[in-house]
Order: structure tokens, then sequence, then C-alpha cells
């Protein structure tokens, strides 16, 4: 739907770049440099959403918006406050002065039009699907721990609905590190507080949330919390976290225990994880053998390389002539990776520019469909 | 290899302009700063003058930071009076014209200047002595990575970024190591 769109900046690169950015969008877009002009060109025809700088002379984007809500009296046009202040407080200040949101200007001018999109009048939220998504491998060293973290950050970043991450480890699983979490409570507590019936009630209060929004489902802390992966209740989480959950993303451990068998076929698709050498191939083929035998439709596993070295490993040809399967996505090297792992701060939201962050946000929305 | 574009960056590029946000004891100023084709970390460090030239400035006062109090056209800051400069990009806390050593080491650590207490990561090379980091570092601004400033009087109000620059002279205490 093609939407008039204000733009208020006192930058001139910024107003060229929105505005190209905006018009290759199908908007028809009105640009003003300061806030008293982008008033008056309020006044004079009211655009669909505003998109307003917070650094701008004669008038701050904050007196703009609040001017927009009170002397004008636009209630309901959304505001888009975007800046290079990027604090917490900044936004809160941008809302508190009426802004819809607030974006900071590090932001893409892809994720920016997108915002846009949403929250034009009219538009309708997309259609929720939900869609639990398993990672595996039967060889470890292969980062799917940490393929699944990312994957879940850039699910929930991208598609701004809820995503579910559990770590099936049954014990001293990493997901919870790498998000620099503090887990209170885990999987196996949440099955045995449920008892017999696992429901959504009985599973949040075991879920731990992530500033980004992703809600962990964390490890075991300890051997007296094990979990059992034959514990059939496995089965009653995953459906129940499909329906409350938009995306679920499940970090399986590296072992194929038969009395999972049941929950294998509640995913909508299993990432085969691998990286490009020799055992990590063989381990794949197993796997993918396997789980075919166990019933999973072929058509629900894809296969991801992750490659964990920088160099040496082998051709993504050679991987696909063995295993006789296409590749869905390879994740290229990144050394940052491990300062990532280290420090708590994933890759998805510290360094979400580079090459194995956009491959991530690329692998999402394939295994989205 | 696909990029993506940002709408604006600190990065000084072809405009020799870097956005910062400049914290002293009692202020937030958010400016740009004008560092021609060098980076914000030798502008900071030329011994030539003591005053950085500010355009855009946005003034905050520090029990408020989200509120604008006043704004400017130009103005110079002294640079002696900034206890710290938060940058949304590590690259313009880096120097362009000093060497850097690889393979440096991070390390926790923590430091308080007047009204605001750091902590982050820092990077060093080689047997670390805490007073050799204030004294052999020719830099007049000590770069804390992954950085989280918490206000002394005001500890809800608090500042975070991939890189602060905290004024050497005005360092009351510097910790390396976690805490224990």
């Amino acid at each position: 739907m093609m939407a008039n769109i204000l733009v208020v900046d006192d930058d001139k690169n910024i107003l060229r770049l929105l505005e190209f950015s905006l018009k290759r969008a199908g908007h028809h877009v009105i640009m003003c440099d300061d806030g008293l002009q982008g008033l008056a060109q309020v006044q004079a025809q009211p655009p669909d959403l505003i998109v307003a700088d917070v650094m701008m002379p004669k008038m701050t984007g904050y007196e703009f918006c609040k001017q927009i809500r009170t002397k004008l009296g636009l209630t309901e046009t959304p505001i888009i406050m975007f800046s290079a202040r990027f604090q917490p407080i900044d936004k809160q200040t941008a809302l508190d002065a009426g802004a819809t949101d607030y974006l900071p200007k590090s932001t893409s001018p892809d994720v920016l039009v997108n915002r846009i999109n949403e929250l034009l009048p009219g538009q309708q939220p997309a259609p929720v699907t939900h869609t639990a998504i398993g990672l595996f491998s039967l060889r470890g060293g292969t980062g799917v721990t940490t393929l699944a973290v990312n994957l879940a950050l850039a699910l929930t970043l991208t598609k701004k609905t809820p995503t579910a991450l559990v770590d099936l480890a049954p014990l001293g699983g990493h997901a919870a590190l790498m998000l620099g979490l503090r887990p209170t409570s885990s999987v196996a507590d949440a099955l045995f507080a449920a008892k017999d019936e696992v429901t959504l009630d009985t599973v949040k209060p075991h879920l731990i949330q992530h500033s980004a929004g992703v809600q962990l489902l964390a490890s075991a802390l300890n051997y007296d919390h094990l979990l059992h992966l034959n514990d059939q209740r496995l089965e009653q989480l995953v459906t129940v976290l499909k329906s409350g959950f938009a995306q679920t993303i499940l970090d399986i451990p590296h072992l194929l225990e038969p009395r999972f068998e049941p929950t294998w076929r509640l995913f909508d698709k299993i990432a085969l994880v691998l990286s490009p050498d020799m055992p990590s191939l063989q381990s794949a083929a197993m796997a993918l053998q396997s789980l075919l035998r166990l019933g999973v439709a072929d058509t629900r596993i894809v296969l991801v390389i992750n490659n964990i070295l920088p160099q040496g490993g082998l051709p993504p040809e050679i991987i696909q002539k063995t295993i006789k399967r296409p590749i869905l996505a390879s994740i290229p090297y990144e050394p940052e990776m491990i300062k990532a792992v280290n420090t708590g701060k994933p890759l998805l939201l510290n360094n979400s520019q580079s090459p194995a962050a956009i491959a991530l946000i690329k692998l999402a929305h394939l295994l989205l469909g | 290899m696909s990029t993506v574009r940002r709408i604006s960056t600190s990065s000084t590029g072809a405009t020799g302009r870097v956005v910062a946000d400049f914290f002293t004891t009692s202020y937030r100023f958010s400016a740009t700063v004008l560092v021609y084709k060098r980076r914000l970390a030798d502008v900071l460090g030329d011994r030539m003058t003591d005053y950085l030239d500010l355009v855009d400035i946005y003034i905050s006062r520090i029990n408020n930071p989200g509120e604008i109090v006043a704004t400017y056209q130009k103005g110079s800051l002294v640079k002696d009076e900034v206890d710290f400069i938060l940058l949304s990009s590590e690259l313009e806390g880096t120097s362009k014209e000093r060497f850097y050593v690889p393979n440096r080491v991070s390390l926790p650590i923590f430091v308080t200047v007047p009204s605001f207490e750091i902590h982050g990561k820092f990077q060093w090379m080689g047997d670390l002595e805490i007073k050799k980091i204030m004294t052999t570092e020719t830099q007049k601004f000590l770069p804390i990575l992954d950085a989280k400033s918490i206000n002394a009087h005001f500890p809800k109000v608090t500042f975070e970024g991939p890189i602060v620059l905290v004024n050497k002279s005005k360092i009351e205490v510097i910790c390396i190591g976690d805490a224990s």
C-alpha cells in the first residue's frame, strides 16, 4: 500500500537515503529539515506516518512530537523517532513525548522501512504461524547451541513475535551462558512441576526472559535435576510451546534417544548442523539416515553448514555430493563468535552487521519458508 | 559478501564528523565533533589543542539525561573537563595514527570518575601493572569496551555502549580483574 510518509531531519544525507529507501518501497515521501517546517507540513497535509530525528535545530524531535500529539490533535498518526542518542532513557523520553516507536540511527534502512510498513494504518499484522525448529548434530562441537541462540534472536528481532528457546542438553547446556542469563530453573524443573499434564501455565514460570525478547527454557543446572530425553512429557512440552509461541527453537543434544522418537515428528523443520570436516560429515549422514528411519518427513530435514574454523574445511560441493542433499545455508566463520560466547552477548545483538549474523538472519527466513 | 547499510553511524566517512555523547560531572552533551580526516581518538590525543570543536550540541542535565534543556549550533568543549565519552562505534575510539599491537588480551576493568562508575573490558598486551596503563600509554583517554556507566548519585541513570573513552586525568580508582 502506498502511503504518505513525512520525514523530518536536518541531515540532508539521511533525508536522501530515506527518500530513496521509502520510494523504493512504494511510498510517497515528503521531506522537511526542521520541526517547524514539519509542523506546517502536517497541518497542510496530514501524513499517514511520520519519521522524525531527535537532534534538530529550532525544535527537538521530542518537542515536535509533543506538538503533533497535543496542539494538532493527531493522536493516532504513527511517529517513529530515530536518533544517534541510543540509550534506553532516550527511547523512554521519545515514548513519553508521544512517539510510537524509537529506533537508533544505526538501524539499517530496510529495518526502518519494515517497521514503517508494520505501523501504517490499515496494515493487518502478518498471520502468525507456529513453528518448531530443532537444531541437531550427532557430532559435538559443531556449534549447534551457538546457532540455536542466534537463530532464536534472529527470529525474535526480524519477525517481532515471541520465540521460545529450549536447551535440551540433559545437564549443563550452554544456551543460558551464551545469552548472559543466570537460570534459576530448567526444562526438567518445568516437567517436574507439571506432573502429568504439561500446559503453558505450568511451563511459563520456568521460562527465563532475555531482554531481546527470547524466552529460554534452560538446561538442567545440577545432576539432581537431570533431564531425561526419554521423558514422554517432552512431546507435550513441544506441543504446548508451539501453541504459545510463534517460533520455538530446540537445541537438541548429540544423541538419538529412541523414546524421543515421537517428538522428532513434531518439528516443522530439523536443521542438521555440520561443520565442514569428515567426522562431522559422517555423523550428519548417519543422523540423516536415522531421522528418516524414525519417520521424520524428508522435506522437513535441512542441512546447515557451520564453518567453525577459518579455513581448510571440505568444499560445500563435496558435502552435497556425499550426503546427496542440497545445503540450505552455510554460516561463514566469524572470529568474533568466541568473544560473543565468552561475554554472553550474542553475535546477533553485538555484531549484527557481520557476515555470519547476516547469514543467520537469512537462515531464519529460510527456515520459516 | 552482502553488506547492510546503516541510516547513520558515528564513522566519519566522507563527512569528517562524529556524533558522540560527552559526559561531565553534571551534564550530558550529545554533539557532533568535527574530526576532518582523523578519528576522534586522535583528535582527543592531539596535545596542540585543549578544546574540541563541536556543532549541533544538545545539552541534558545528568539527573534527567533524556530531556534536552538547551541546544546550540556551535561550541567548544574543554577536553580536560570531560569525564568520559560514549561512542556508538568502536572504530572512532581507536587511533589511526598509532601502532596497535595485535593479540591483546581482554581484561575486566572498573574505574570511577567524578559521579560515575564505569566497568567493561580493557585490552592489554604483556605483563600487567595497573600504573603502566596510566603512565606509559601516551593517550589522554582510556578506551573501555562493552562499557556500562552508572551515575553514583542517581544509580538509575546508566549509559551503555560498545566503547567509552575515559579521561585518564579524571580517574579516581582503576581496578583490573573481576570483582571479588
